[in-house]
């Protein structure tokens, strides 16, 4: 009995989220201005889809977040790389990092929109502004914490410090650096559709708030689900790196549990 | 010693050069919509009373928010990491329910229930939920087996086994997920303000742009780095005061 | 035979003024090419810290250390160390094959392909042959140090430093080791020295066990082991002079014990 619940968790908890929602849909306990029935929803979405305006406002969302995501992996593995070569620089740049890693992003986007105008300069900035501390905090740590038996097992084998750098330290560290990734495309996708929420001209995040003032509702849920469709597919791109970069260590992981 | 001493304040040269850069760059572009670290400096003593009094609206519905997100999801954290059929039956709605970024509902909510207080905080523990439910729940179905013996031997009812055994266990992953939530909190608590609101800071933000004085916001922003920076600090203690047995063993 | 390896007058301290913590302490020492050497001493004279030395992965502070006739300042080619911790030493990242090709990279006199039949060979020689694609932390532990010590053959060594290398694996495992070392040894000329807590080892596979005095530490005793080689588990252990030998180290190693500060010869 279990293992048929088992084997089938997933198709059961859907049709309870839908079941759930059409149930309330029917017995009219919210009105249905603010929830609409999945039909509708659907049909929201095919005809957002059909017109083409849907795929031009999330090709413009997921490619900022995806830019963003690989300025900030690039950016957050260079200045962890740069703490841990010149370690003044790493404890001077810890002030830096103290300092911005609390405010959201949203709070970067009115500040720097004028600087930097409504182009693709500003959810640049914003998004790697917030998404390169996950990889360079994990890529720091994790540099940092390779052992001492590694590190003389290379040096035994000539290497010198660059290539200690490169062959020994990054490849140990890539795990950490990569949970740090994984981490920082959520915030990516979460920074993209706030900036566009507020600085306000296309993308989803601003589809979403200009359905929403409409009074729209089907098409807001039906965004949403867009925005989650992107959560999926950006941690799936995240995840095919993962495998080609970090393989050995998933097997590792797999192997202990 | 002494090396290590003057380490410290060589590494100060970094975030100096940045400020110096910063200050010159404002410098050259003379204008106020690109203001240097001394405008702001000045901007922070001008603001002063209005950032704190705006900042204490925002922190009190974050505040609000997580805590409705601690009372509710912990408990249902352990009670699926226990009760593992309905736990694995909720696996696939969690995941996808964590795929939403919590700022893409506000438009939602705010169809639902206005643009008062209730609405963001509602919001909020929403965002401050999905890290909790997750953390907590990966903690208590990952419970050494042994520890279910342990209970069983002491005949313990499923209640008393998920109060005394479960919850304390899974403590440590918990506080990770609480300090996730802390921060989204904190986030979705400002967003939410910054899109529809009427006071706390991000509307004071909102209003710093919109009357150019860029300068202010800034330093709202100075403001609100540092209560993340406290708010950081008091967590690390109290996670050290009440997990010491977590981190001893480690 | 002529001298691979030696040490003379090494000091080895950390520290300054009152800070100053000596570990090794006018250390001489002399490894003549093809002899297999272990050394002994007791619990936390400095051992590891001595091989790291004699390495070349540390400086000494004054004496000095020579592979070949020149002095060390860091580890040069033909000379490799093999650690006790295998599972650190060896790269996660990079399958066994790939771990002794590792070993490889300062070797420019052959193309890819032939260290690629190269490391096979090795890989084969320690019984391996079936591993090359598998991941270190995909096999036990006596064949993660078997890769390890391909590895540090593969670099074209002559002098193979092992620390405690097989502290870390269990006894039945460990027995069978000792002889394929022996064999290694033999087999791909190289010359060997031990460190080990473990008395019966050093005996059983040295031709000289060198006692090493407490810390500070230096050489207190040389011992030579007049065993025939090919050495047998059974049979070796049972000889005379392989119990001569052995109650010889054991006591002096006792003798440290009860007056840790004892005067040396």
């Amino acid at each position: 009995m279990s293992q048929i619940l088992e084997r089938l968790r997933v198709p059961i908890s859907i049709a309870i989220v839908f079941g759930v929602w059409q149930l309330v849909f029917i017995t009219g306990s919210v009105n249905e201005k603010y929830f609409p029935s999945v039909p509708s929803i659907v049909a929201a979405f095919w005809t957002m889809a059909k017109s083409g305006d849907l795929l031009k406002a999330d090709s413009l969302t997921f490619g900022r977040a995806l830019i963003g995501l690989v300025g900030a992996g690039f950016l957050g593995i260079g200045l962890a790389i740069l703490s841990d070569v010149f370690p003044i620089f790493g404890k001077g740049f810890r002030y830096i990092s103290d300092i911005l890693q609390p405010v959201p992003p949203a709070a970067f986007v009115p500040m720097a929109v004028f600087s930097l105008g409504l182009g693709l300069k500003l959810y640049a900035f914003v998004i790697i502004l917030v998404t390169v501390w996950p990889p360079y905090l994990n890529g720091v740590a994790a540099l940092n914490a390779v052992g001492a038996v590694q590190l003389n097992t290379g040096r035994m084998l000539g290497c010198n410090t660059w290539d200690l750098l490169w062959r020994i330290k990054l490849p140990a560290a890539l795990p950490e650096i990569f949970a740090g990734i994984r981490y920082a495309a959520t915030i990516s996708l979460i920074a993209v559709i706030v900036s566009e929420m507020l600085a306000g001209r296309d993308g989803i995040g601003f589809m979403i708030f200009k359905k929403a003032f409409a009074m729209r509702t089907p098409e807001v849920f039906a965004l949403m689900f867009v925005v989650a469709i992107n959560g999926v597919f950006l941690n799936g791109l995240v995840n095919i790196l993962r495998r080609y970069f970090i393989g050995w260590h998933m097997g590792m992981m797999e192997r202990q549990e | 010693m002494r090396a290590r001493r003057w380490n410290d304040i060589w590494s100060l040269a970094v975030p100096a050069a940045i400020l110096l850069a910063w200050q010159m760059g404002s410098i050259i572009y003379a204008t106020p919509l690109f203001p240097g670290p001394a405008k702001v400096a000045y901007a922070i003593a001008n603001n002063f009373s209005v950032i704190v009094s705006q900042l204490g609206f925002t922190l009190m519905r974050a505040a609000v928010g997580f805590a409705l997100a601690v009372v509710m999801m912990i408990p249902l954290g352990i009670f699926l990491g226990r009760v593992r059929i309905v736990g694995r039956i909720f696996e696939p709605i969690i995941d996808m329910l964590s795929t939403l970024p919590p700022p893409a509902i506000v438009p939602l909510v705010m169809l639902f229930a206005g643009t008062g207080d209730g609405a963001k905080i509602v919001i909020i523990a929403y965002a401050a939920s999905v890290p909790l439910l997750m953390n907590t729940y990966e903690a208590s179905h990952s419970i050494h087996p042994m520890m279910s013996r342990v209970a069983k031997s002491l005949q313990l009812t499923r209640f008393e086994t998920m109060r005394l055994i479960d919850l304390p266990s899974s403590l440590p992953m918990i506080a990770t997920g609480a300090r996730l939530a802390i921060a989204a909190s904190l986030l979705v608590s400002i967003t939410s303000e910054m899109l529809l609101s009427t006071n706390g800071i991000g509307t004071y933000l909102q209003r710093s742009q919109e009357t150019f004085k860029i300068d202010a916001g800034l330093a709202g922003i100075a403001f609100i780095s540092l209560v993340g920076i406290i708010i950081n600090a008091l967590v690390v203690r109290l996670e050290k005061r009440w997990l010491f047995w977590h981190y001893r063993k480690v | 035979m002529s001298e691979i390896l030696s040490a003379r007058s090494v000091i080895k301290s950390y520290g300054a003024g009152t800070n100053r913590l000596v570990i090794i302490d006018g250390l001489n020492l002399s490894i003549r090419e093809g002899e297999f050497v272990s050394l002994v001493g007791p619990s936390g004279c400095g051992k590891t810290t001595l091989l790291m030395c004699l390495s070349g992965l540390l400086e000494v502070s004054e004496g000095e250390v020579s592979f070949e006739g020149k002095q060390l300042h860091s580890t040069p080619p033909g000379l490799s160390v093999v650690f006790q911790d295998y599972s650190r030493s060896l790269l996660p990242w990079k399958s066994n094959l790939d771990n002794v090709l590792f070993g490889m990279r300062r070797v420019v006199a052959m193309s890819d392909t032939e260290k690629r039949e190269k490391a096979n060979e090795l890989l084969e020689a320690v019984g391996l042959a079936g591993f090359a694609k598998h991941y270190p932390w995909q096999v036990s532990g006596g064949m993660q140090q078997r890769v390890a010590i391909a590895r540090g053959i593969a670099s074209q060594s002559r002098l193979l430093l092992l620390d405690e290398p097989l502290a870390a694996v269990d006894a039945q495992t460990r027995a069978d080791m000792q002889d394929l070392l022996l064999e290694l040894a033999k087999k791909f000329k190289q010359t060997c020295v031990l460190v080990t807590h473990d008395v019966e080892e050093a005996v059983y596979m040295a031709d000289r066990v060198l006692v090493l005095g407490p810390r500070p530490t230096k050489v207190v005793e040389e011992i030579e082991i007049k065993l025939d080689r090919p050495r047998d588990q059974l049979t070796t252990r049972e000889e005379p002079e392989f119990l001569r030998a052995r109650h010889k180290v054991l006591s002096l190693i006792r003798s440290m014990r009860q007056a840790p500060k004892v005067s040396s010869v």
